[in-house]
Order: structure tokens, then sequence, then C-alpha cells
């Protein structure tokens, strides 16, 4: 199976982020991302789940975010996966894609956030579509090391 | 034969309900019904033994007139099929793959929301041959 090169995808994303940014603002730029992305995991996760045998647990289906959806969206799987057993994990990637051509210095930290957001709605997306409502939210301690954070809405094990 | 096919979303509202003229129609919503409950016991039940993990669960319980059929997506989309004794169908599996594929597609369609009844063309044209008994390209 052929891909299309990754930068296709990568300044399509920094696009999607100007036009926002350009037509309703800073503030919205990352609601809007989120919007996108959802629909996108969502999608992804109908058509991928297809011939996958059945994934009960949550914690399969969190696993299974963090191999199989992150390959098909980074083609690598996540590098870390921690969790405190009481619904809520922690992805994290340690050369996030969307950041690993940005400068790592202070000044573009708030601007790395708006990179992250896309990414937020397709993890949010992906679980609603397993049934498993969340919050999603991201954080980069040290770019390109980003740690997405999912909250289960309730966890039922 | 075919005679009824449904498509049930996540929170078990019906999604597609497809009958064939020569049935009642209210008849086989009570079947579908029924079945919903049937398919969350076997979900809910399954142990570690006797879990084949598989998304088809085959027939789900016996009736006199109609051979009821189940399946659950990975999504939690139910899809329930029900036919006639006579003339059983030789590989519900590939029925359900079929309306699995068409249900995928009309999922990726940026036109339709995930939750609402399905009004598309395509899907239900593919139901209604499978129903008939033809095979899809």
């Amino acid at each position: 199976m052929s891909y299309a090169p990754d930068s296709l995808f990568d300044s399509l994303h920094h696009q999607m982020i100007l036009y926002f940014e350009g037509r309703h603002g800073q503030e919205q730029v990352s609601q809007c991302m989120e919007k996108l992305g959802y629909r996108v995991g969502f999608c992804l996760i109908e058509k991928a789940t297809k011939e996958e045998a059945r994934v009960k647990e949550d914690v399969d289906i969190v696993k299974y975010i963090c191999k199989d959806l992150w390959t098909m969206v980074f083609r690598k799987q996540a590098d870390n996966l921690k969790t405190n057993h009481t619904g809520t994990f922690v992805i994290q990637d340690n050369r996030f894609r969307f950041l690993t051509r940005v400068s790592q210095s202070e000044q573009y930290k708030q601007r790395g956030e708006l990179y992250v957001a896309f990414t937020c709605g397709v993890v949010k997306g992906a679980l609603a579509n397993f049934g498993l409502p969340c919050t999603v939210t991201a954080e980069i301690d040290m770019s390109p090391t980003v740690k997405v954070t999912l909250t289960l809405q309730h966890s039922v094990n | 034969a075919v005679v009824s096919t449904q498509s049930t979303g996540k929170d078990n509202c019906p999604l597609y309900v497809a009958t064939d003229p020569t049935e009642d129609a209210l008849k086989m919503h009570f079947l579908v019904h029924t079945s919903i409950d049937v398919i969350e016991e076997k979900l809910s039940s399954a142990t570690a033994a006797n879990d084949p993990r598989d998304l088809y669960l085959g027939q789900l319980y016996p009736n006199e007139d109609y051979r009821i059929y189940g399946y659950v997506t990975n999504t939690k989309i139910k899809i329930v099929v029900i036919e006639t004794i006579s003339n059983p169908l030789k590989d519900a599996r590939q029925v359900f793959s079929q309306v699995h594929s068409a249900y995928i597609s009309l999922v990726c369609n940026p036109f339709y929301s995930p939750g609402e009844t399905i009004t598309s063309q395509p899907f239900l044209q593919t139901v209604t041959a499978l129903m008939r008994g033809k095979a899809i390209a």
C-alpha cells in the first residue's frame, strides 16, 4: 500500500490553522481544529475496526488508539501509555509529527498548542465511536514530546 | 429468503429498518426489538472460555417461523437480519459484511451525521438488493 508523502498533510494541517486563525481569530482555532479531528477520528475507527476482532475492555480500546490509530495517522506507534486505573490515560509521543519542524524555543510554545488540537479531536472522535465519551487535552512540556491526556467520562470496568 | 434487516445505533435507536412487503412490518419490528435484548445479553455474558471475539453473533434465539441472525460492530452498531425458514441464506456472514461496508461508506459521507435515521440512496439500494438475494459487486 503506498502512502502520500507526509509533507502533504503537514502542509494542509498548517494551512488549516492559518485559515481558521484568519477567519475566526486565534481563540477559536483550537475548537475548529478539534471538531474537524473528531469527525476524522470517528470515520477512521469505523473503517479500521471492520476487520478487527471485538475490542472489549476500556484499556484495550485505549491500547488500540496508541498502536493502531497512531500508526494510521502518524505511521508510528505512540511511545508511552500511562494510566491511573480510574479512567485517566496519558499517551506520550516523543516525536509528535506536527511539531518536529517547529523550533524548540519558548517563544513558539503557545503557538505549538494549536498544532495538537486536531490530534486531540481525532482521539476524541475515535473514542466516541467506540462508545467511550471522554475529554482530551494535550500538554507540550518539551517539544516535540507531546502528552495527550484522556479522561473517560464514566469508568465502567 | 431474507424478510427484514435492521440497523440499530449505539443507544439502541433504529437507524434503518427494511421489511419485505409480504411480511407484517410490525411483527418484524417486534422480533428485532427482542433480539436487541438477546444481543446485549450475549455481549455482556461472554466468558473468557467461550468468547470467539467475532463480530458475527450467529443465530440469536430459536423461533418457529424465522431465523434471526445478529452482528455487532466494534462501534456498537447492531445489525439484525431475519429470514424465513424455507429457503435459508447460504452465507449470513457475507450479508452482514456487505451491510457493514455500506454503513462504513455512509459514515464517511460528510452529509450524514452519525445517529441520524438513514436516508442515503446508495445504502438503501445496497440493503434492498441484499434482501432480494443479489450479491453486490
